[in-house]
């Protein structure tokens, strides 16, 4: 069993989608990630998760003989990583195929899959 | 690493099986923030209050996947919404004084911690029930606002249950909101003094909310059931208020129960609704009948012959039937008799004469329908010629009866009154 | 206490220097993510951390409507989430200075830091 991280990326669409969402509907879309998280706690292999804060945060980079803090975030693209979860899967295969059935998709996010090589 | 898993974040609750959310909790926290936060910041101020809740429940949405529902759901979103119609405040507030104006003093309360107990929500809820349904607001603007506001209903919703496009179901709400700034209309409770006048208008509102859910036009079948259910629930809610639970309040809770309680006997497999004469009474909900009628029995007290009181008599006669044929038709045309005193109708008046058709036969019901008033009115109206179509086919004339079912069909009803008059109108062209 | 999410980001630059690590610089670059986060540790601030394997990642997109997967990485400027670590810091400021001493900066890379929402 390798460990997988799914990185969630927020975009625009997902924040305009949730925007138009009647309460009734955020409901639902709310038991979704909890049906998809229950799904994998029943199997084990949900292995944590964490939101991260709506903030762009701050970026320290490697430029002369000090590090420099800039404002966040990193990435020059409309996405924010929003949070991850980590799963247990046995292939990169089978790990893509949990992320496909996150709700995250389905509301126009965006999801990376990356295995853990532990330090 | 530490013992307690890191990526749980500052709580268990990730890793924890999750708490089921209450069925309809957000739309219906959602009508409960709004009025709460309304009454803090002003209904005035009614924009804002329902940007911070749908606010709460983005927040809700983005936040609760990580880290489970918190231990109470309500709470946290009361707390994040009033959070955040305190900092679009303030934000406002510091904008003004730059701008050396006048700057809205922040009512201190607002600031508090959101520790409001159930009955000071429910009031808050009361209060913004009257004010939605306030008399200088257009009647259809009432319902989408009630709906919007107290029901949590999205415009999408609303536009889906009536049939509407969802601008037109906007504009409604920004006509009713204008009115509200302008009449300066506050959220509290009517003065005793003109508290049932206006409980009348509170109760019709709900009464057309509960039908447009109920009768058969188009639209989507899954909103227009909730339309019933949120009905029922505000209904509940007047009549376990003092203010607002009298006689006519308790009347109009069975009358909608009882309805209700014909819910899944109203359509057939293929969810094709089914007409009175076809429903199976064996599934008709009998826990609502019992609740529809202990509200009835309720209703029976003070000296006021409602509407609802009459139409809650009908039904109860109705669902308590085992059959058509065993209705006891003559206690309902007493009904039907003392509604054209009260709120005449040409639905009411056909009715009345399917009761005397039912008693006396269907000569005695054809001619209680010639005798009835308005008739020019009621040409084009497809019940008209579908009531008079039956009761002709029922005297043998079935070529004069054929001729009112085409009649009620080029008239235009629903998709199952259409199949359920072409059946008929095969069997009397086949017979004459 | 609030947690930070530290999300080390491999650059172009830094991909291109690791390139040309022999196998033992690779190794010495591993110990010294494993002492850094030793130190971490003894300070009560180490959460936990991982690298992400940098080959075979996949991104899930799902704000053209319908899924799409692709390979990775996520960014079209070719960075690659290279790791994490999650600490606990007094603020922006204090996990910034955390930071400083990160061996991704030293290598060139770049570390995006954001706060951990809690409930």
């Amino acid at each position: 069993m390798s460990q997988f991280m799914l990185i969630l990326y927020d975009t625009p669409e997902m924040g305009q989608k949730f925007q138009s969402f009647s309460p009734e509907e955020m409901q639902a879309a709310i038991g979704k990630y909890f049906a998809w998280a229950e799904q994998l706690k029943s199997q084990g292999i949900h292995k944590g998760g964490n939101k991260l804060k709506d903030e762009p945060g701050k970026v320290m980079l490697s430029g002369g003989k000090k590090p420099e803090v800039v404002d966040g975030p990193y990435l020059e693209t409309k996405e924010l990583v929003g949070g991850y979860f980590l799963i247990e899967a046995d292939s990169y295969d089978a790990a893509i195929k949990i992320c496909a059935d996150c709700p995250q998709l389905e509301f126009g996010g965006k999801m990376e899959v990356r295995e853990v090589d532990m330090f | 690493m530490n013992s307690a898993n890191p990526h749980s974040g500052q709580d268990t609750a990730a890793t924890q099986s999750v708490p089921r959310l209450v069925e309809h909790l957000f739309r219906h926290e959602s009508g409960r923030l709004v009025a709460n936060l309304a009454r803090t910041i002003g209904l005035s101020r009614l924009d804002l209050a329902e940007e911070a809740v749908q606010d709460a429940m983005i927040q809700a949405l983005r936040r609760w996947p990580f880290h489970g529902v918190p231990q109470n759901p309500a709470a946290w979103l009361a707390q994040v919404a009033r959070n955040r119609a305190i900092d679009v405040l303030r934000r406002k507030a510091n904008f003004e004084q730059k701008k050396e104006e006048f700057a809205h003093p922040l009512r201190p309360e607002i600031a508090q911690p959101a520790e409001v107990c159930e009955d000071a929500l429910a009031d808050d809820q009361l209060a913004m029930i009257f004010a939605c349904c306030h008399p200088q607001i257009p009647r259809d603007a009432q319902v989408a606002l009630t709906l919007k506001t107290v029901g949590g209903f999205s415009v999408d919703e609303i536009a889906r249950a009536f049939f509407a496009a969802p601008t037109a179901i906007a504009q409604r709400l920004v006509r009713a909101k204008r009115r509200i700034k302008e009449n300066g209309i506050a959220l509290v409770l009517p003065d005793a003094d003109e508290r049932s006048a206006r409980l009348d208008t509170v109760l019709r509102v709900l009464y057309l909310v509960f039908n447009e859910g109920y009768t058969a036009h188009a639209g989507d079948r899954l909103i227009r059931r909730d339309l019933c259910a949120e009905a029922i629930r505000l209904v509940s809610l007047l009549s376990t208020r003092k203010e607002t639970n009298e006689p006519k309040t308790q009347a109009l809770l069975a009358l909608l129960l009882l309805q209700a309680s014909r819910f899944p006997g109203r359509e057939d497999e293929s969810g094709e609704l089914l007409l009175l004469d076809d429903q199976d009474r064996q599934r008709w909900d009998q826990e609502l009948i019992r609740r529809g009628m202990f509200h009835l029995a309720e209703s029976a007290t003070g000296d006021e012959l409602s509407e609802y009181h009459l139409q809650a008599g009908l039904a109860s006669l109705h669902v308590s039937a085992a059959s058509v044929a065993e209705v006891d038709w003559r206690t309902v045309l007493w009904h039907y008799d003392r509604l054209m005193e009260i709120s005449p109708s040409p639905v009411v008046a056909l009715n009345r004469v399917v009761a005397i058709s039912m008693i006396d036969g269907p000569a005695a019901g054809l001619t209680a329908l010639e005798e009835m008033p308005h008739q020019e009115a009621l040409r084009d109206y497809y019940l008209l010629a579908s009531t008079k179509g039956d009761l002709l086919r029922r005297l043998g004339r079935a070529k004069e009866a054929a001729s009112e079912f085409q009649r009620a069909i080029d008239a235009g009803c629903s998709e199952p009154e259409i199949r359920f008059l072409q059946r008929r109108l095969a069997e009397c062209q086949q017979a004459s | 206490m609030p947690h930070f999410m530290l999300i080390l980001y491999r650059t172009k630059e830094m991909q291109e220097r690791l390139a040309n690590f022999t196998d033992e610089d690779m190794q010495q670059a591993g110990r010294r993510y494993q002492e850094w986060a030793a130190g971490l540790q003894s300070r009560d601030q180490y959460l936990g951390g991982a690298s992400l394997a940098p080959a075979q990642g996949k991104v899930l997109n799902g704000a053209a409507g319908e899924m799409q997967i692709m390979d990775g990485p996520f960014s079209e400027t070719k960075e690659l989430v290279g790791g994490y670590f999650l600490i606990t810091a007094d603020s922006y400021d204090h996990a910034c200075e955390i930071t400083r001493t990160c061996p991704q900066l030293g290598f060139g890379g770049a570390v995006e830091i954001r706060q951990v929402d809690g409930l």
